[in-house]
């Protein structure tokens, strides 16, 4: 294992942390404020673009904009959509793929662009893989009506 | 009656097409790139992976684990292989298409 493998290993792993950490927090919240915690995420959204918003007028540079390697970097929600979607099998491909081109797109239309450009990807790519889960999915619902009345046929 | 010819989906037959120009370099970014130049409309990572995903299944091709770039973000790519029941899947949508014996129509014929 590389040393830029293992790096990136352990921040995948710091990601899903704080992940399940936002998740604790927010069941907490929940827990002791009832339905009023719904509005948490739409506050904490409001509060982190205002801070954007102050960092970006006094000159400072977002924290996402210096990558570990030098290498632009994809929006982590959008990979995260993947992650969830995708089988383990396909999943290092394709975000590879992606990442790639987002690369390419980076010098042409700049990190806004290529952000927006990954989200369209993502979020076009969506659609087929759900649509092949359902498939997937309709048929061994199928399978299990045809063995539950063939069941019921030879039980009369 | 003969045997039973393996049929290909358009969009099947395009992307087996793709691997087998490509050769060794057939993996997802130009694969979707010869896609895209053959179909001149643009194509989602999802819908090809899964059509590559339904192809392997039917044998049609195999993939392999290829080297990490950083460019990837230190992940892997994968290539994909034409087999040899690809190959004769491209036959039989030739062979299936020459069965009338008639010539592609024209742009013209298409204008009427």
């Amino acid at each position: 294992m590389t040393s830029e493998t293992r790096i990136r290993l352990i921040a995948r792993v710091l990601l899903m942390l704080n992940i399940v950490a936002l998740f604790l927090v927010f069941f907490w919240m929940y827990q002791s404020f009832g339905k009023g915690a719904l509005f948490f995420p739409f506050i904490m959204g409001i509060v982190l673009r205002l801070r954007a918003l102050i960092r970006n007028q006094q000159g400072m540079q977002p924290k996402d904009e210096v990558s570990l390697f030098d290498a632009p970097v994809a929006p982590k929600s959008a990979q995260l959509i993947l992650y969830l979607l995708l089988p383990k099998k396909q999943r290092e491909a394709v975000i590879g793929d992606l990442e790639e081109q987002y690369t390419e797109a980076n010098q042409c239309l700049g990190k806004r662009g290529a952000d927006f450009w990954y989200y369209v990807q993502v979020l076009t790519s969506v659609w087929p893989i759900l649509s092949s889960w359902t498939r997937k999915l309709l048929k061994l619902g199928g399978a299990a009506l045809l063995g539950h009345w063939l069941h019921q046929f030879t039980q009369r | 009656m003969g045997d039973k010819i393996n049929l290909l989906g358009s969009f099947e037959e395009i992307v087996l097409l793709a691997i087998r120009h490509l050769g060794d370099n057939a993996y997802g970014v130009p694969i979707r790139q010869a896609v895209e130049e053959a179909t001149k409309r643009s194509t989602s990572v999802g819908a090809l992976y899964t059509t590559l995903e339904r192809l392997e299944e039917k044998e049609f091709i195999s993939s392999y684990q290829g080297e990490a770039t950083r460019e990837r973000g230190g992940r892997a790519k994968r290539y994909f292989r034409l087999e040899g029941a690809g190959i004769q899947a491209l036959i039989d949508a030739d062979l299936s298409r020459r069965y009338f014996g008639l010539p592609m129509p024209n742009a013209q014929e298409g204008a009427r």
